[in-house]
């Protein structure tokens, strides 16, 4: 997913002018002119000043460099669902994790990203739960990480052996 | 000496030993899978070493990324494919050696010359850093002000590719070190309401996103015929070795000596290393030909190189709290999170905790003999474990160990947003390495920067009136200045071609 160098400049610079404009709305130190908004006016400004030289390298190298070059995945139906998958499964776990819990979501994420990239669901599911048992085991029961149980909540005794 | 007796007790520890074991396995394991990196490995560790005492937990980290770097080299004789970046300068020398019939040697001087190279780094890293903590103990914080800017510096200039493009990923790395609560004035800086952004962001779920969850979508759009290995069978790895170390002594001495100074520079750390001993050794090579075509010399120089960047990373790392690496940017981390501040006084208050460190790399470098040769004996059965399984899995790991460090799913999100900011940066040839160098030089730099300027009332002078601090000033500034200059260089040069030409 390589963008044209312009684009690319075109998103720093904005991100450089929005770090400004945040930082000058920043209260100033009472003894001596640097603030809180010093460093980040300095950074921002350094961003703008990046993204205008890329933007210029972008425009000389317009006949050579295309806008967006997507590379042989944007062309295989099965790559991109792969990946939209990846994201989908972790923007899944941080909204739902909470409520229904982490062993619930990591059967169906693990199930979910191994049945696509093997295309054996079945062989999955089993890989998923082995997995997922695992992962709990080894967090909640040997380094005491408190992940959520959710909807799972009544039969989290099954898990332990304390 | 009793200090070093203290050290050695705390790492002798069964607990220590087995933690420094199994460590050592999953570092060679993740090393050994090409797309898992040696900086993974040690994101990967962290949410687990979180739970332990600060010695195995520095020396998990210390074994895991010492066996990831050589095992990198395994799948680079084999398949052709580096297993980290750090064995990517001679992965087409090994693979040609393999085709001719030599994987044992290529394999072996990978084990023997990482083994020595990890050695030299470490007792580098043993010489080194006491006098230079004692020298630190005088510094102020004008001079810490120089040197993280200089680290800063470094880290573009050792950048590969565009330095405009470093200069964006260091801008971006300090840049995302400022939001939370300002630590002068207490007012809170890009936080956009949301409480949990108030301490800054965990480095663990920015890390482990921008290494771990960029390279599982990278993974996710491969294109490409699965390889298998040709080599049938895998003779005894350690024949012939210590001739050819004597042979080539002057080359791997080169290699130990490039790597650790390159590992302690900021911001480079063992793949440049490699790259950088691998060009030197064919440079000084009386058979610079044969380069090429599977040749011991270069992989026996690059492979002792970027096993001694390792040790020499720590050096900054452990005496100014500046990382010479992206591992050390994590190990600072981590010593943080264990209440101990890395920088000359660790060295008063926790020597042994210091000592432990340095023991923990020889004893490290020394097991990757034995464990070596098992890693290479059942590389075939590593080598063949399904990525499409293993990856889902590690993406598990990742969300359960960002998890694990504040215990909240917020961290989940802060992971799946730089994962995604990661992967856009490394297709567009931004690097990642400056970017985490600035995450964690960040509060640093504007920390001493304001406490100095609280103390000089302002002034910009008594940042040059320290000796230590004014030679510091002046290198950082020579250093910022020199890409343009550089620049100016070849512009005139160019010109005057173009006017020789035309005339």
């Amino acid at each position: 997913m390589k963008f044209n160098d312009a684009i690319v400049g075109i998103v720093i610079a904005l991100l450089g002018a929005a770090i400004i404009f945040q930082a000058s709305s920043f209260p100033r130190a009472q003894h001596i002119p640097y603030g809180p908004g010093f460093l980040p006016t300095i950074l921002g400004s350094g961003l703008v000043a990046c993204g205008v030289v890329l933007i210029v390298a972008g425009i000389a190298a317009r006949r050579t460099q295309r806008l967006l070059e997507l590379g042989e995945w944007s062309r295989s139906p099965r790559h991109i669902f792969g990946f939209v998958l990846i994201l989908a499964c972790l923007a899944f776990y941080a909204l739902f994790a909470d409520d229904i819990g982490h062993f619930a979501c990591s059967v169906l994420i693990l199930w979910a990203l191994i049945a696509h990239l093997t295309r054996r669901p079945w062989r999955a599911l089993f890989i998923s739960l082995i997995a997922s048992i695992a992962i709990q085991y080894f967090f909640v029961e040997g380094l005491l990480v408190p992940l959520p149980w959710g909807i799972l909540e009544p039969y989290s005794g099954w898990f332990t052996w304390r | 000496m009793e200090v070093m007796l203290t050290a050695l007790g705390l790492l002798l520890e069964p607990y220590t030993l087995m933690v420094i074991l199994l460590a050592s396995i999953f570092g060679l394991f993740v090393g050994a899978m090409p797309g898992l990196t040696a900086t993974m490995a040690t994101a990967l560790l962290v949410p687990v070493t979180f739970f332990m005492a600060p010695v195995p937990a520095i020396a998990a980290i210390v074994s895991a990324s010492a066996m990831a770097i050589f095992a990198g080299d395994i799948p680079g004789a084999l398949l052709r494919i580096p297993g980290t970046p750090a064995s990517a300068a001679y992965t087409d020398e090994a693979y040609a050696m393999t085709r001719k019939g030599e994987a044992e040697m290529a394999l072996g001087a990978g084990v023997t010359c990482s083994v020595f190279g990890g050695l030299f780094g470490a007792a580098a890293l043993m010489y080194f850093a006491p006098p230079l903590a004692e020298l630190a103990l005088q510094f102020s914080s004008y001079e810490y002000f120089w040197l993280s800017v200089l680290g800063l510096a470094c880290a573009i200039l050792v950048s590969p590719g565009s330095p405009v493009k470093g200069c964006i990923a260091l801008l971006f790395g300090v840049m995302i070190s400022t939001v939370g609560i300002d630590p002068m004035t207490g007012f809170s800086r890009y936080t956009f309401g949301y409480v949990q952004l108030l301490g800054g962001l965990s480095l663990i779920p920015v890390l482990v996103g921008m290494y771990a969850v960029a390279e599982i979508l990278r993974y996710a759009i491969i294109i490409d015929a699965p390889v298998t290995i040709t080599q049938k069978k895998i003779g005894n790895i350690f024949a012939g070795q210590l001739p050819m170390m004597w042979k080539y002594k002057v080359g791997i001495m080169r290699g130990n000596v490039v790597g650790t100074l390159i590992g302690a520079l900021p911001g480079a750390g063992a793949d440049i290393a490699a790259w950088v001993s691998y060009a030197m050794s064919k440079k000084f090579s009386k058979t610079p030909e044969k380069f090429g075509t599977g040749h011991v010399e270069g992989i026996a120089e690059a492979g002792a190189s970027n096993n001694s960047a390792l040790g020499g990373a720590y050096i900054p790392a452990t005496v100014f709290g500046i990382p010479g690496d992206s591992i050390t940017a994590i190990v600072i981390g981590v010593l943080y999170m264990k209440g101990m501040n890395p920088g000359p006084t660790i060295f008063i208050k926790n020597p042994e905790l210091i000592y432990a460190v340095f023991l923990s790399f020889i004893l490290a470098n020394l097991m990757m003999l034995p464990l070596g040769w098992v890693a290479i004996k059942v590389s075939k059965q590593v080598l063949s474990v399904p990525r499409s399984v293993l990856m889902p899995i590690i993406l598990m790991f990742c969300l359960v160990g960002s998890f694990a460090i504040d215990n909240t799913v917020f961290a989940v999100t802060i992971m799946l947003m730089f994962g995604i900011i990661g992967f856009l940066m490394e297709e567009n040839g931004i690097p990642i390495a400056p970017a985490v160098l600035g995450l964690v030089l960040g509060p640093l730099i504007e920390g001493n920067f304001i406490t100095s300027m609280m103390k000089a009332d302002g002034r910009f002078l008594p940042f040059f009136e320290r000796p230590i601090a004014g030679v510091l000033g002046v290198v950082t500034i020579l250093v910022w200045m020199a890409p343009l200059v550089l620049w100016l260089w070849k512009l005139n040069r160019s010109r005057l071609a173009t006017a020789a030409a035309r005339s």
